[in-house]
């Protein structure tokens, strides 16, 4: 089992390898010269071309990826271009929010979303399944930015319980984790529900009553392990699509993560950083896709076996 | 008796596409979000007819500014004195025209990758399903902002770099698909009787894979308008003074206290189109396999 | 060896179960008529869609219901109707003293869950044992179905067709059921895996005294396991008899086009000879026999008259037209005599 985790980890190398070489090309297309962006408009011909030179911008683009990699390792990310601060050292002071955030928004999800898929397709068709399954679809047509906004409308704004936005204990975190979770329950709780009815027509279930069982110890014991297997996949998928939100929910409840620090570096042009962000979050993704492969271990012994080969 | 089984898979294509389409029709909700997409379907293409481009929801009337909604303008007027309603109308424009050319490109090469990956199969298979997987894993949203970021933003560079964004989804749907058709006998007929590869995929395979590519149509396309107004809210998108709802509301974002109507009425409009994509894909998707409920 | 337990009866009369559809009413049984005196062998035959599963689950009460209806008649188990019964009081007859196998066994198992653990599961439940003693039992039980008690940690995929199909047979006998109802357990296995797991049940049968329900569209499993025999068709038995009487003095139409169906291995240039049609739609059942339309005997009666039942001994009945008591050996039928 730990060497199919070791590979996997491994086989994540080249992976990461690849994606960052192609980010890295793609964003070195970027218009604009960064050396001039960094000495301004009025800086020389002479002045610019020395500083292209330092800063090795006139090697070929392997040559520049190299160095990259060879200074990631070193932990050395590059410097912003727009105030020479360490791109290191702004994703290291940010990322912990954003951690805070997407992890409350995942566990809220998770604990709302579930139990409600399971006891609709329990219940399908009752009044409980129709409500909530009403819901759930309005939750996937909700833009995240505009229920944050309608959320700070009403929260902030109106009734005046809430801060509009920052840090600072529990209050100002609610409405941005709210937001988070919301991107991904809604989807999370429409699966769960199909693949628990999916689970409970199948023979097997039919079978467990023919033994007596009574509804709720079949349910809990034959159907929802059976019905987890497909729900993750989504939940990954979710999860990841939760994390992207975090740009848009850090920016409206101004809230200090690499969300934020994304977009504005984004409209800044400053590219180093830009392309650190973006590896911290397919790193967080490729880390989340593992993480759901040896759940799947865990949860379907056919999995397992096949690990452990 | 092979020819029979070939022209009989496409007597069984007609008849299973009327079969859908009587399923469908069943459903209220499937109706509703058919109808609400055609609404704003219709909308989006007689937008100019409706509100002048130019006269109305562009042109600055800072004398009418911040209006609260009235029978002149049932939207209100923004801070620049612009029709709301007049500017939601025509975002429609912008919002279903992105996201249909951004779902058009994903669909197409994405339909043309996976069905050639699921018929072949073997290392090709492997190999662009590896590569595939990698892009599947970033967001859309992240991709387009990574393309913004080199290409600059506008309607073509936002469309272009959805559209890429999707393609590993409908490839993933179609090779799926195309993987379970292969294996059905009239495929073999059709081989027997010499059919062409190419053939074969076009005239069999793929009109049987229309069900859920069909749906992830209308899943991608919600994306994609999500998207574009999610980049827009953040200014990488569609810039002002072109009325895109993303950028509509993040204009109010600063009016949020005292103008509050600005922000409820784009978002309303999105909420909608989004909605109607989600009732149609799931309206298809139980017509196509209806044990399922 | 006996066990203690032998086998109850069962006596089903007059019942009807309908399903509500988009298409309308299926009306999957029309007064279905059974009898198995306590520990005999009583096989059920008829195609798919006859209603012999609908028959089997309405026994064992897990008829869905929406959009299931039991319009009419009883099912009367060791002289208890079980249609009074509440669902907790099903609850503890099934898997105990009514145990039920499925056709298909590679989908009759929790993937998810160890072969030991699902027999355990019954034990535990009915008898109360510790999960020691109902995993030590479950062991015993693999055993006797001539699986290794060593492999019962092992999941469903590691194990070939027969061998699930023997662990649900295991399964359903863990409780020492009075009844056993078994549907269709061979339709899914190959010929020589067929022979092996009827041996068990005939084993089974040996051992536990039990009464057997053996449902299947297959003569051959009848004759090798069966003391009785009811045909049905379109949710109505048509004709009953011991195995003698059916096999060798058959009368309905319908028995008769099941018997000429098989091959015939004597000569084998001789044209096969299938019953002509359909099963009627359930939900549109004809006004008169059933069967009238794929009759190549039907006369007028038959279109617009349902047949009453003629006996031809005290054991053997047949609903049809075409006999008359006590004449009933005088028939426009080709008969065997």
């Amino acid at each position: 089992m730990w060497k199919f985790v070791a590979k996997r980890i491994l086989a994540l190398i080249p992976v990461l390898l690849c994606v960052t070489f192609l980010l890295f090309v793609v964003l070195s297309l970027a218009p604009g010269d960064p050396a001039r962006l960094i000495l301004g408009l009025e800086a020389t011909e002479e002045h610019v071309e020395q500083k292209r030179e330092e800063m090795g911008l006139n090697d070929p683009i392997g040559v520049q990826y190299a160095r990259y990699i060879n200074n990631l390792l070193k932990g050395d990310m590059g410097t912003s271009y727009k105030n020479g601060v360490e791109v290191s050292k702004e994703i290291s002071e940010r990322f912990p929010f954003t951690l805070r955030l997407a992890l409350s928004g995942i566990c809220v999800a998770l604990i709302i979303a579930l139990p409600l898929g399971i006891m609709a397709a329990v219940k399908q068709n009752s009044f409980f399944d129709s409500f909530s399954m009403v819901l759930a679809l309005l939750g996937i047509s909700l833009p995240t930015f505009w229920l944050g906004l309608l959320g700070i409308l009403l929260f902030s704004v109106a009734l005046q319980w809430l801060p509009s936005g920052g840090v600072g204990g529990i209050k100002s975190a609610i409405l941005p984790v709210l937001a988070m979770s919301m991107s991904c329950l809604a989807g999370i709780a429409r699966t769960t529900r199909s693949s628990m009815l999916e689970v409970i027509r199948s023979d097997y279930i039919r079978t467990a009553r023919a033994k007596g069982l009574g509804y709720t110890t079949v349910i809990v014991r034959h159907a929802l392990r059976n019905a987890l297997i497909p729900t993750l996949t989504v939940v990954g998928l979710q999860v990841c699509t939760m994390i992207s939100a975090t740009v848009l929910v850090e920016s409206i409840f101004s809230w200090p993560g690499i969300g934020r620090l994304l977009v504005t570096s984004i409209n800044d042009r400053d590219m180093p950083l830009v392309l650190g962000c973006i590896i911290v979050f397919t790193v967080c993704f490729s880390i989340i896709n593992l993480t759901i492969d040896l759940l799947y271990g865990v949860v379907d012994p056919r999995i397992k076996a096949q690990y452990k080969k | 008796m092979d020819k029979n089984n070939a022209s009989n898979s496409q007597v069984k294509k007609q008849g299973q596409f009327l079969q859908i389409w009587r399923r469908f029709k069943r459903r209220p909700s499937a109706m509703i979000g058919l109808y609400l997409i055609i609404l704003f379907i219709l909308i989006a293409i007689f937008a100019g007819v409706l509100f002048d481009y130019d006269a109305i929801a562009i042109k600055q009337d800072i004398a009418n500014r911040l209006q609260p909604p009235s029978w002149e303008h049932p939207f209100g007027t923004d801070d620049y004195g612009r029709d709301i309603l007049a500017r939601v109308v025509h975002g429609t424009r912008i919002s279903i025209g992105i996201g249909f050319a951004a779902v058009a490109l994903g669909l197409t090469i994405g339909t043309l990758l996976g069905s050639s990956v699921g018929y072949y199969g073997g290392l090709y298979d492997m190999i662009v399903m590896r590569i595939v997987e990698v892009f599947q894993a970033i967001p859309c949203m992240l991709m387009a902002m990574i393309v913004v970021a080199v290409a600059g933003a506008n309607p073509v560079t936002l469309a272009i770099a959805l559209g890429l964004a999707i393609i590993p989804t409908f490839t993933r749907v179609a090779r799926g698909a195309v993987i379970t058709m292969r294996e059905m006998e009239y495929i073999e007929s059709a081989r027997a009787i010499g059919s062409s590869d190419f053939r074969i995929i076009f005239a069999h395979i793929l009109p049987n894979c229309f069900a859920p590519l069909l749906v992830q149509s209308t899943l991608s396309m919600a994306v994609s308008i999500l998207s574009v107004s999610g980049l827009s809210y953040l200014g990488m998108g569609i810039s002002p003074p072109v009325p895109e709802w993303g950028s509509m509301l993040s204009a109010s974002r600063i009016y949020l206290q005292d103008y509050s109507y600005m922000s409820i009425f784009p978002g309303v409009a999105i909420m909608l189109t989004i909605l109607a994509l989600n009732l149609l894909g799931d309206g298809i998707r139980d017509a196509a396999d209806p044990k399922l409920k | 060896m006996t066990m203690d337990k032998s086998g109850a009866s069962l006596l089903i009369e007059n019942l009807s179960v309908d399903y509500k559809t988009y298409d309308g009413t299926a009306n999957a049984l029309n007064g279905f008529d059974l009898s198995i005196e306590a520990g005999k062998a009583h096989g059920l035959i008829g195609e798919t869609g006859a209603g012999k599963t609908t028959a089997a689950l309405a026994i064992m009460g897990l008829i869905a219901c929406p959009p299931g209806r039991i319009s009419s008649g009883s099912i009367i188990f060791d002289n208890v109707n079980l249609l009074d019964k509440s669902e907790k009081e099903m609850e503890r007859i099934r898997g105990k003293q009514i145990s039920m196998i499925f056709q298909d066994p590679m989908t009759s198992l929790n993937p998810v869950m160890s072969m030991e653990e699902q027999i355990a599961e019954v034990i535990s439940l009915h008898e109360g044992f510790s999960k020691i003693q109902s995993l030590n039992k479950a062991h015993e039980m693999l055993e006797i179905v001539g699986i290794p008690a060593s492999r019962g940690h092992e999941y469903p995929h590691q194990f070939s067709g027969g061998m699930k199909q023997r662990v649900v047979i295991a399964m359903a006998l863990a409780c020492n059921p009075q009844l056993l109802i078994a549907d269709e357990p061979t339709t899914a296995l190959d010929v020589t895996i067929q022979a092996q797991v009827l041996e068990k049940i005939k084993q089974v049968r040996q051992m536990y005294g039990m009464s057997l329900l053996m449902i299947t569209h297959d003569l051959g499993v009848v004759a090798e396991t069966c003391d009785e025999v009811s045909i049905i068709y379109a949710g109505r038995v048509v004709e009953h008899g011991t195995v003698e009487d059916i096999f060798d003095h058959n009368l309905h139409p319908y028995t008769q086009g099941l018997f000429d169906s098989l091959p015939n291995l004597k000569d084998r240039r001789a044209k096969l000879r299938p019953i002509k049609g359909l099963m009627p739609d359930p939900s549109n059942l004809p006004v008169g026999c059933s069967f009238c339309l794929r009759c190549n005997y039907a006369t007028e009666l038959c279109y617009k008259v349902k047949p009453e039942r003629k006996y031809r001994n005290e054991g053997h009945y047949v609903e049809c037209h075409l006999y008359e008591e006590p004449h009933i050996l005088e028939s426009k039928v080709r008969n065997h005599g």
